[in-house]
């Protein structure tokens, strides 16, 4: 996670995310998985594209991206970062919650070209090594989640406060959530849990 | 310390002594703990399994065009989408490739010459990218030819609906030309029951179709392995019953040569994961292509694929002056554009148990029909019918013990039914927690003291009422393998997801707590059809019941079989003497296949079909009812008709298999999903058109809709059922009932009556907008 300068994409999804389960490619192996007729090769790439660089969870990251793409889709295809999660693409539900330069935004609505030379943290980036962050140790303690596919999106929303106000009231966490939809275990173990990371912080 | 909700749980120790007859080893060590959730750590790091995260190389996107209209003859034309870059396939209806299928029964897979609901799949795009599938969809060109819609379950269901959306019609009520199915419940003299009563209420209530609503949306993946074997992932509460059979047919394979992978988490269902329709959409296209493929359908298709259909209840309530309950009458309608989950009696045979699961009455008269109509598409939602008919029974009730001016409590108490005694179909009432949880839900309310006084137009309004929610036996079969190593690890190997409701962590409780062993020796192995054996389902709140029962099974098995191995006295931290470790060739692990847990274990009743009572000799189709009540504190805003609820107390009748487990579905898919079917959950619509097709226009509450952390409280009164000479399985398994769908059956009654109290005039219509709060008190 430590190293320095211009890492190719490639080289950066080995280092950092090395471990994360993408989908079947872990499970599989490409290798495996015959495609009998076409080729593999996507018959078009980017169209209309620009080189862009971030700080992408402390590491200096850049690539080219086609000028359609949002930042949730490069962390998502790009990166592997599948933590991001994006449950409308519509800027309605937080799923893809991520810090841009502090501020939490919704990953869906921002273009990746617009998000050039921000740092940007995810989720992926919380955890030090096996040492869990304070905020991901209040949720597991807290069950601050059911199906969890809107936790990581809560939690960054919980992060974006917490490094601005460390002792917020309980209202003002409810301001800092309020842009997350979850469905499944509503907001009060949620809000235990996001209460619990600030008295933790 | 930060604040906490308040959490009571009733004394579970009392019940040491029978889960010990039932095989538990542990002592209470694991089952009914606050075990952490298990999924915990890969959620927080955002590594958790959805299908959604597929990623196979190479694999194509599948997008779709979605109708605009509910009800109208359509043309299609691709042949622009086809020219995009990047499009691999395209494909509308009446596509040559398309012949001969269906999805399920009356379904078609993509719209057929006409579409039937508004947002119904018109035609499909796969390309290598998300931007020339978005580009393709946009080139589609449908030509609608509107026709009149049939929008709601009143009209649906009448003699002159307003559309015939199929042809023929199914009839299958005389004279009403939509129905496709009725169900009827008849107990004893109705008239006379009324004769004799002392006060009569009438009334109509009303629900609209609501969408499942899961963040996450439905997906399904697949890819060749060969050419002759392909994988499928979904993202379903189960794999075996409809994924598999339905991948297979999709694929143009025999199921033998496809192999259906279940996720880690099921990313939330509450039913409408049920079916899976990403998985057949995307076993089509890879049949077609060769290609791997991903089907996510939006939020704009997810919200209209599944839903709970709308309701219209027409009630007639009974009672003496003393309170005690004569007449139940009511004639249910549901309406939706196709069969699937409404047919074959499903929901109005459920309406049946929830008509009767909670009170004694003299005599029952219930007509349920189910009817085609242009309204959103539906699919087993929630409770499956138990919500809905509580909402009308619960207020109903309600209303009668107002014009009686009696205790709402009180009312309750005097008619629930009795532990042992005869329900108004004919069985005997077991495992009858509902008096519990409904005092204890009382006695937490009375710690509220006085209502707060009227703040300028704001008032505030208080609901106290139950719920129920029947475990249905015959449904479901349940069975587990369990591998048993001898490094002392168990793996267990069944279907059933864990929907984030926690049944990956319950599951290990249950052989953590019959073999004695800790937590962390136990695994859940990936779900998928090459491994693991047939379930029917994670649905219905079945999966605690009926997997716990099979696991218990298997572990005592287990035990049995390491015994006869190891030559010694079951040792919980011995099981050296499996196989020869230092041997390559002599097997380390024992698979013990004896985990089933099926319908003959309950000897299941049926019903007589015209008056649904239960037949002998078995008189029982509900293993039991879980019951739930629930206590409401609202502000109204009387100039605005704006809601918030300001305090919450919500309790449950079961023996959890995890407090915090239970306490989480209760405060959340009970709690908060129920809040806003209560009072925001209706999707914009007009003539059964969808005016906006996303949250944004289906609000679903968010944090700052919930009440304080100090103003919630959640009661677990505990009961343990007596057998009444019947199998004792019909208990749960260490006496732990599964109950994740009941929590959300006491909420929209409850909050309705809150707000009718605050506002001085009785709502009989949910969600209860400002626009209907301010009608109710004549300002618009």
């Amino acid at each position: 996670m430590s190293k320095k300068g211009n890492v190719s994409r490639r080289g950066f999804v080995k280092g950092a995310v090395a471990g994360l389960i993408v989908g079947a490619a872990a499970t599989y192996g490409a290798t495996q998985i015959a495609m009998p007729g076409k080729p593999a090769a996507p018959a078009v790439g980017p169209t209309d594209s620009a080189e862009v660089s971030y700080t992408l969870n402390g590491n200096p990251v850049s690539l080219l991206v086609d000028s359609r793409w949002t930042l949730a889709a490069v962390l998502r295809n790009e990166y592997s970062m599948k933590g991001t999660a994006i449950g409308c693409g519509l800027g309605e539900c937080g799923a893809c919650t991520v810090l841009m330069n502090g501020i939490a935004v919704p990953s869906c609505m921002v273009l990746a070209i617009d998000a050039d030379g921000a740092t940007i943290e995810t989720v992926e980036g919380l955890a030090s090594g096996e040492e869990l962050h304070p905020i991901q140790k209040a949720f597991i303690k807290n069950r601050g989640f059911q199906c969890g596919f809107c936790t990581p999106g809560f939690m960054m929303a919980t992060k974006g406060l917490l490094d601005k106000n460390p002792n917020p009231t309980e209202d003002e966490m409810r301001d800092a959530l309020s842009g997350n939809i979850c469905r499944c275990t509503g907001y009060v173990r949620i809000m235990e849990s996001a209460m619990e990371a600030a008295e933790a912080a | 310390m930060a604040v906490k909700a308040k959490r009571y749980v009733g004394d579970l120790t009392k019940f040491a002594s029978q889960m010990k007859a039932m095989g538990s080893l542990a002592d209470m060590k694991y089952i009914t703990q606050r075990v952490e959730d298990v999924n915990g750590p890969s959620i927080v790091t955002g590594t958790a399994g959805y299908t959604i995260n597929m990623d196979v190389p190479g694999q194509l996107v599948i997008k779709f065009k979605n109708s605009l209209y509910a009800h109208a003859n359509i043309k299609v034309d691709t042949s622009k989408a086809k020219t995009v870059p990047g499009v691999v396939l395209v494909l509308k209806g009446d596509d040559p490739e398309m012949e001969g299928t269906t999805l399920l029964g009356d379904q078609p897979f993509l719209a057929l010459g006409k579409v039937r609901y508004s947002g119904e799949p018109v035609a499909l795009v796969a390309a290598e990218t998300e931007e020339a599938a978005d580009d393709a969809v946009d080139l589609i060109e449908v030509d609608y030819d509107e026709l009149p819609a049939t929008v709601t379950p009143e009209d649906a269901c009448s003699q002159n609906p307003a559309a015939i959306p199929h042809e023929p019609a199914p009839e299958a009520s005389p004279g009403r030309p939509n129905v496709f199915f009725y169900q009827p419940l008849r107990y004893k003299d109705v008239d006379a029951a009324f004769a004799d009563s002392d006060v009569i209420h009438e009334a109509t209530y009303k629900m609209p179709n609501d969408p499942h609503g899961p963040i996450c949306p439905v997906t399904g993946a697949a890819a060749w392995e060969g050419s002759d074997h392909m994988h499928v992932w979904g993202d379903v509460q189960n794999i075996h019953p409809l994924p598999w059979p339905l991948s297979a047919v999709y694929a143009g394979l025999p199921q033998n040569k496809v192999t259906f992978h279940g996720p880690t988490i099921c990313a939330a269902g509450f039913g409408g994961k049920n079916l899976g329709g990403g998985a057949f959409y995307a076993a089509f296209v890879t049949k077609l292509t060769g290609r791997p493929s991903i089907c996510t359908f939006n939020q704009k298709m997810s919200l209209s694929w599944t839903s709970r259909p709308p309701w219209t209840w027409k009630v007639k309530m009974g009672a003496k002056n003393d309170g005690t309950l004569t007449a139940f009458e009511a004639e249910a309608y549901i309406c939706g554009p196709y069969g699937r989950f409404m047919g074959g009696g499903g929901l109005h045979e459920r309406a049946r148990n929830g008509i009767v699961g909670t009170y004694r009455w003299q005599a029952v008269k219930f007509d349920g029909y189910a009817a085609y109509a242009n309204t959103q598409n539906t699919l087993s939602y929630r409770g499956f019918s138990s919500p809905e008919t509580c909402f009308a029974v619960e207020i109903a009730l309600s209303e009668i013990a107002n014009k009686l001016g009696m205790d709402q409590v009180e009312i309750r108490l005097k008619n629930a039914l009795k532990e042992g005694e005869r329900d108004a179909v004919n069985e005997i009432k077991h495992s009858m927690g509902f008096e519990g949880v409904l005092k204890s839900t009382k006695m937490m309310m009375d710690e509220w003291g006085p209502k707060p006084a009227d703040e300028g137009p704001v008032k505030y309004g208080r609901g106290i009422c139950g719920g129920n929610k029947y475990t249905q036996g015959g449904m479901m079969t349940n069975q587990v393998f369990l591998r048993i190593k001898n490094n002392g690890l168990v793996d267990i190997i069944c279907d059933s997801m864990d929907l984030g409701h926690g049944l990956n962590t319950i599951w290990r409780q249950f052989v953590s707590e019959a073999m004695n062993i800790p937590i962390e020796r136990v695994n859940k192995v990936e779900v998928n059809t090459d491994t693991v054996p047939h379930t029917t389902n994670s649905y219905s709140s079945m999966a605690t019941f009926h997997g716990g029962y099979a696991l218990i099974q298997a572990a005592n098995e287990a035990k049995k079989k390491i015994e006869q191995q190891t030559g010694k006295p079951y040792q919980p931290d011995d099981w050296s003497g499996i196989g020869d470790p230092t041997s390559i060739w002599a097997p380390t692990q024992i698979v013990v296949d004896g985990g089933i847990y099926a319908p003959d274990d309950y000897l299941i009743g049926n019903i007589d079909p015209e008056t649904s009572q239960c037949l002998g000799p078995h008189y029982r189709m509900v293993l039991f009812h879980s019951h739930q009540a629930a206590a409401f504190e609202v502000a109204v805003n009387t100039d605005t008709g704006q809601v918030c609820v300001t305090k919450a107390i919500m309790g449950a009748d079961p023996i959890p298999a995890n407090a915090t487990n239970l306490e989480a579905q209760i405060e959340g898919a009970g709690l908060v999903m129920g809040m806003g079917t209560a009072t925001t959950e209706e999707r914009w619509m007009d003539k059964g058109i969808i005016l906006g097709d996303s949250f944004l226009y289906w609000p679903m509450p968010t944090v700052t809709c919930t009440p304080k952390l100090e103003d919630v409280a959640t009661v677990i009164e505990p009961v343990w059922g007596e057998a009444h000479g019947e199998n004792p399985r019909i208990n749960g398994p260490f006496g732990v009932k599964g109950c994740a769908e009941g929590v959300q059956a006491p909420v929209a009654q409850t909050v309705l009556m809150a707000i009718s109290d605050a506002i001085g005039v009785q709502l009989r219509e949910i969600p209860a907008t400002p626009d209907k709060i301010l009608k109710a008190l004549g300002k618009a």
